[in-house]
């Protein structure tokens, strides 16, 4: 995990990264972000910030991050000009991207143009699942999904708690479409997609895979919150 | 062929160009709604290509000679795109192609990668799948440097199922990488290699 206050990103011909932070309120809530470079240098992010409110910005350095070291620096490149492309599409006003706890593997999020196509109720995404379903919308499936588990309490309790960010801000039948998952839920923490550079070489990860890894970036994270 | 239903009408058509149904009052259409549609190869089989999209229930069609079954045509009127030729969308394609092919000369092979992306999604975005395949067919790879392979790639793999020569691409595309150079695992790692579906999958340039 490269580290904010000694490290710079892509010194190595990368380009592409996934980068974590600590969210703050509650405290044991992390986000997560891409973390890119255009040809030029320039440093840019890209991530789900809230409903409805995609974030494209400059590199940020309060977060951590991995980068793609087993994805060919060209291949990183074609990445990031789709990235450049979905945030084009989506950033703005008109920012269509749902957040929803509940994230369907098989499910289209995002249409040919690039465009977020996912509107119904109960549909959307997270800071991490957008990760997931823009990675897999450029063919990249990084996780395992049904290797995934359910229902873990902690997940259920996160669950309760963005429905009821969410209550004051979007439809009744929204919420209610997700929390009809709760007990079954299957939740991508970002402590388990922000893993996934690493360990990601052309095959879906199980969960056995990057819980240990995970569980690793936990113990760092607190550490980024003094930084 | 027999008992099609009532509301239903053959139409024998030949035609290079995407021509369709002229018995309905239709002229030059890209494409019909699928599920108004069930397509039979003639019997010299010539029926060449038609392709699907699932997303949106539209089949699209080119180098048509078949019998087509259409139903309630008068449907059809509503979304078909009557103003687009075969010979109009090849000159498009292959003016996007130069441009693309001049970039890679210059040097310039992320810019040609981008030029070659926004053209295809410029198509998908107002569903003009016809063009897509058609640039799929025309695109010489050996022009093509390693970004544009990669991005061609990527950027159809979406739709691979809805275009009859994706297949053929990614592997040409894999030969062309490694002909470069550059190791094709790495260059499509993630990509679904596709499955044999028999056929002249190797066909084209």
């Amino acid at each position: 995990m490269k580290n904010p206050a000694i490290d710079t990103p892509f010194g190595t011909g990368n380009s592409l990264a996934i980068a974590i932070k600590g969210s703050g309120i509650p405290s044991e809530l992390r986000h997560l972000a891409f973390l890119y470079s255009l040809g030029d240098g320039t440093k840019k992010m890209l991530h789900l910030g809230w409903h409805k409110q995609l974030e494209w910005h400059a590199w940020a350095s309060d977060y951590y991050w991995l980068e793609f070291d087993n994805i060919d620096p060209i291949v990183q490149e074609s990445i990031v000009e789709n990235l450049e492309a979905i945030a084009f599409v989506n950033f703005g006003e008109s920012c269509e991207i749902q957040y929803s706890g509940v994230y369907e593997d098989d499910l289209r999020y995002f249409d040919d143009d690039m465009k977020y196509a996912s509107v119904k109720d109960g549909e959307g995404l997270t800071c991490a699942t957008f990760v997931l379903a823009v990675m897999k919308r450029l063919e990249f499936q990084l996780v395992e999904a049904s290797s995934w588990p359910v229902g873990r309490l902690a997940d259920k309790k996160w669950l309760d708690f963005i429905l009821d960010k969410l209550k004051s801000i979007d439809r009744i039948a929204h919420l209610i479409s997700q929390r009809s998952h709760r007990e079954l839920l299957r939740r991508y923490r970002p402590e388990e997609v922000v893993v996934t550079p690493a360990l990601y070489e052309g095959s879906p990860l199980p969960f056995k895979k990057v819980d240990t890894p995970s569980k690793n970036v936990l113990k760092i994270l607190p550490k980024l919150k003094r930084a | 062929m027999n008992a099609v239903g009532e509301y239903r009408q053959i139409t024998n058509f030949s035609d290079s160009s995407l021509g369709v149904c002229d018995d309905f009052g239709l002229r030059q259409s890209t494409f019909l709604p699928v599920q108004n549609i069930r397509p039979f190869c003639a019997a010299n089989n010539s029926y060449q290509s038609l392709f699907v999209d699932s997303i949106d229930h539209k089949a699209y069609f080119s180098q048509v000679e078949c019998i087509v079954i259409v139903d309630r045509p008068e449907r059809n009127l509503f979304v078909l795109n009557a103003a687009t030729s075969m010979a109009a969308e090849m000159r498009r394609v292959d003016e996007a192609l130069k441009g693309v092919y001049a970039l890679e000369q210059g040097r310039e092979g992320r810019l040609a990668a981008r030029a070659l992306m926004i053209f295809l999604e410029k198509n998908f975005k107002t569903k003009n799948l016809a063009a897509a395949s058609a640039l799929v067919d025309r695109v010489d790879l050996e022009k093509l440097g390693v970004h544009s392979l990669i991005g061609l790639v990527r950027t159809t793999a979406r739709i691979k199922l809805t275009l009859p020569s994706w297949n053929a691409l990614y592997r040409r595309s894999r030969r062309a990488v490694e002909l470069k150079g550059y190791s094709s695992d790495r260059m499509f790692v993630g990509i679904t290699p596709p499955v044999p579906v028999g056929g002249n999958e190797e066909s084209g340039n």
